[in-house]
């Protein structure tokens, strides 16, 4: 019956999603960072933090994913079968708690999928020009974004450039003063990071070295720290 | 008042961006731009050729003279400028028509008939072709979940307090039949109504 709350299920109460159960309040800051989280839920969270705040489209978290759709799957297809059997009053409530915690990480899923469709989509002609970018992309997102580049395209030079004059009708032209007409994600954006560890010094645009100490939080360029971030040192929030 | 038509085009993508709607496709300044690039394409490529030592294509050309070089550059700047207005007024059109695509769960039937008239016929066969293509990728996730929801705000709780827009009559629900009469306000089950809101049969009440 209460196959849900137990063992490694993943709504057991380590989710970051408030839960039924009063959880311990010495959840704080500090310890957040020591001890890491690794269930499932927590490493989408994280996921979807890191894709939300990164300028730049991060890697497509496929294994993790295709983890969490399995629980969800398996939590739904639970929950079928006991609103059959006629539950009590009290399970009724239980069920509807799985249910709202279902809601929940559905949206969280939704969400991380939806950013990335918002970016891979605007960034799509860069993305399908450039191999390396294609490798964070899954199966899907690239047949998706291929498709999507050739309609977007198609529509653009029927109504625009098709009927330009013949020298005009490039759409990936680099100006000479270096700007494209491709736009590519804005490394240079400023995002805020939360170390996790003493990363050492960061050189600035202007020499200077800058000490990233554990623990700490800057507002910084994120091509300044985007080894780190692809590393897993440091957090984007 | 200006009378540059490709400062209107521009106006017009603003007033969009800020009011949130899509207005009609302004195929009449949009010819314009091409012919005006026509035009100064046109007298490019004959200030050009005329300041081209007549007969020896083959020995590279020394600079053209200052007037020719300056009307050149003026004129090539202001084609430059004219294909941007165009590329961004179509490009902007065209992710509007995406996110109201999205808003309105991928349904085409459904957003079709209130934007027809508002499209060229490009962008009616980029909206038809765009909602097949993101089926497919829909396909992908469908059985477990439905990328096409909303997502906007997290859930709060299970429960939503809606009131009925349009009439709706009977509707099954997971917790049985409800009856939405018009005027009417129920509290129900956000995954049950989920397609009511998005039809605008029903309204959050907050």
């Amino acid at each position: 019956m209460s196959d849900w709350n137990t063992g490694t299920s993943w709504s057991n109460g380590q989710s970051h999603l408030p839960s039924p159960s009063p959880e311990p309040q010495e959840d704080t800051f500090p310890d957040d960072l020591d001890n890491d989280r690794t269930d499932p839920i927590s490493l989408l969270v994280k996921a979807w933090m890191t894709e939300r705040c990164s300028p730049d489209v991060m890697s497509f978290e496929g294994e993790l994913v295709g983890k969490i759709m399995g629980y969800m799957d398996a939590q739904a297809k639970l929950i079928g079968v006991l609103k059959i059997d006629g539950a009590s009053e009290e399970d009724h409530e239980k069920i509807g708690l799985v249910q709202m915690e279902l809601d929940r990480v559905g949206w969280l899923l939704r969400s991380y999928i939806a950013t990335r469709q918002e970016k891979i989509m605007r960034y799509a002609s860069y993305i399908n020009s450039t191999p390396a970018m294609q490798t964070r992309l899954s199966v899907a997102e690239q047949t998706l974004i291929e498709s999507y580049q050739q309609i977007f395209e198609e529509s653009l030079i029927r109504d625009v450039v098709g009927n330009l004059p013949a020298e005009l009708q490039a759409l990936d032209e680099i100006l000479p003063d270096g700007r494209g007409m491709v736009s590519t994600p804005d490394l240079d954006k400023a995002v805020f990071i939360r170390t996790k560890q003493d990363c050492g010094p960061v050189l600035m645009p202007d020499g200077t070295p800058l000490e990233i100490k554990k623990r700490g939080i800057h507002l910084i360029s994120y091509r300044l720290v985007e080894q780190l971030v692809l590393r897993g040192e440091v957090e984007l929030t | 008042m200006s009378t540059d038509p490709a400062q209107a085009l521009l106006l017009e993508c603003r007033r969009s961006t800020q009011t949130d709607t899509l207005v009609p496709y302004n195929a009449a300044v949009v010819t314009t731009i091409i012919r005006q690039i026509h035009t100064i394409h046109a007298h490019l490529v004959h200030s050009l050729r005329s300041a081209a030592p007549p007969g020896d294509e083959l020995t590279p050309s020394p600079t053209p003279p200052p007037a020719v070089m300056f009307t050149s550059t003026h004129h090539h700047l202001q084609i430059r400028r004219l294909k941007r207005v165009l590329l961004v007024y179509h490009a902007h059109r065209l992710n509007m028509l995406r996110s109201m695509l999205h808003r309105a769960h991928l349904s085409v039937t459904h957003l079709l008939p209130t934007i027809r008239p508002l499209l060229s016929s490009s962008e009616l066969t980029f909206i038809r072709t765009y909602a097949q293509i993101f089926m497919n990728y829909r396909a992908e996730f469908i059985d477990v979940l439905d990328i096409a929801a909303a997502v906007d705000e997290p859930p709060k709780g299970m429960w939503v307090n809606v009131r009925v827009v349009k009439e709706v009559g009977e509707v099954i629900t997971e917790a049985g039949v409800v009856d939405f009469r018009k005027g009417g306000r129920y509290l129900v089950r956000r995954g049950d109504v989920e397609m009511l809101l998005v039809q605008g049969y029903l309204e959050v009440v907050d």
